[in-house]
């Protein structure tokens, strides 16, 4: 092997170990592009030490690569946009049925439980006081039996708030996920 | 007069508009477009700039690529525009045209309209 082919190899070896070090799309083509440029160099006559310095160092040259295309990421192809509304409409027309019935449920058990369990509490609360209210009617349970069970209701009601603010949020962030995101040109 | 980072930065810029100007017509491979950049003075880019950008301008499939077989080594690898490359094209030029008419008048008027 002759001085100006090590020479050569040995350049394209750094370069190669130094593109491995970025997260980069078909590495092997990049030095394949690379090797030709010195390949058709050397046809012009140019002298390899000269082809050499103007590429500059390898490592250098590997983070040029790094920073062209990871800096400047391809745009999101419209394919993918268009598989990204059909899950979103697929995510819609599916969840449409289950979050009727789920937030339904759990918006009136949440609402209604709650309201009721605090009211109830409130009259206990009164009752204990010696103020009956009218129109209530007690069965002649005692106070704290209410007290306590308006707790309990209230404590159902805050369960089912709570559920339904954790579906809401799940729903939300499906739906967001779904979205078709910005490209880099409309940013 | 030695370049400035100004014009390199510039260059830098503008240089994914020349390059898919000078592919517009025909196709050509690495080497020939860093000597027809070498030959625009302050187009002249170096191979540790060009070679990146023709990578990403295959990536995004504004180029592609086929080789030719030389008659003096290994084949020659071609790049050619695509129609995507096309239309970058038109877009980059359209706001290359806005971008020197208003440098040019502000140049001319300074800040007054």
């Amino acid at each position: 092997m002759s001085d100006r082919h090590q020479l050569a190899e040995q350049y394209m070896s750094r370069f190669e170990a130094s593109l491995s070090r970025y997260d980069l799309p078909d590495r092997a083509g990049i030095a394949a592009d690379l090797q030709s440029h010195i390949d058709e160099a050397l046809q012009y006559g140019r002298p390899l030490d000269e082809v050499l310095r103007a590429l500059g160092p390898a490592d250098m040259l590997a983070r040029a690569y790094a920073v062209e295309l990871l800096i400047n990421p391809p745009p999101e192809r419209s394919r993918n946009a268009v598989m990204r509304l059909l899950g979103l409409i697929g995510i819609l027309a599916a969840g449409s049925i289950a979050s009727l019935i789920v937030v339904g449920m759990l918006g009136s058990i949440g609402v209604g439980f709650t309201v009721s369990g605090i009211a109830i509490i409130l009259i206990a609360l009164l009752e204990s006081l010696g103020v009956h209210l009218p129109g209530v009617q007690t069965a002649g349970i005692h106070p704290m039996v209410i007290m306590l069970l308006g707790a309990v209701i209230t404590a159902v009601g805050a369960v089912a708030a709570w559920g339904l603010w954790r579906y809401l949020r799940f729903v939300a962030r499906a739906i967001a996920k779904a979205l078709p995101r910005r490209t880099q040109a409309a940013a | 007069m030695p370049e400035t980072e100004w014009t390199s930065q510039l260059r830098r810029g503008v240089l994914e508009l020349c390059v898919l100007r000078l592919l517009r017509d025909q196709p050509s491979y690495g080497y020939e477009i860093v000597t027809t950049l070498s030959g625009l003075g302050p187009l002249a880019a170096g191979e540790n700039t060009l070679y990146p950008l023709l990578r990403r301008l295959k990536t995004d499939k504004h180029l592609e690529t086929f080789s030719v077989e030389s008659p003096n080594g290994p084949p020659r690898q071609y790049y050619r525009i695509t129609a995507r490359g096309r239309q970058r094209l038109s877009l980059l030029e359209s706001e290359w045209t806005d971008m020197a008419a208003a440098v040019e008048r502000c140049l001319k008027n300074g800040v007054k309209s």
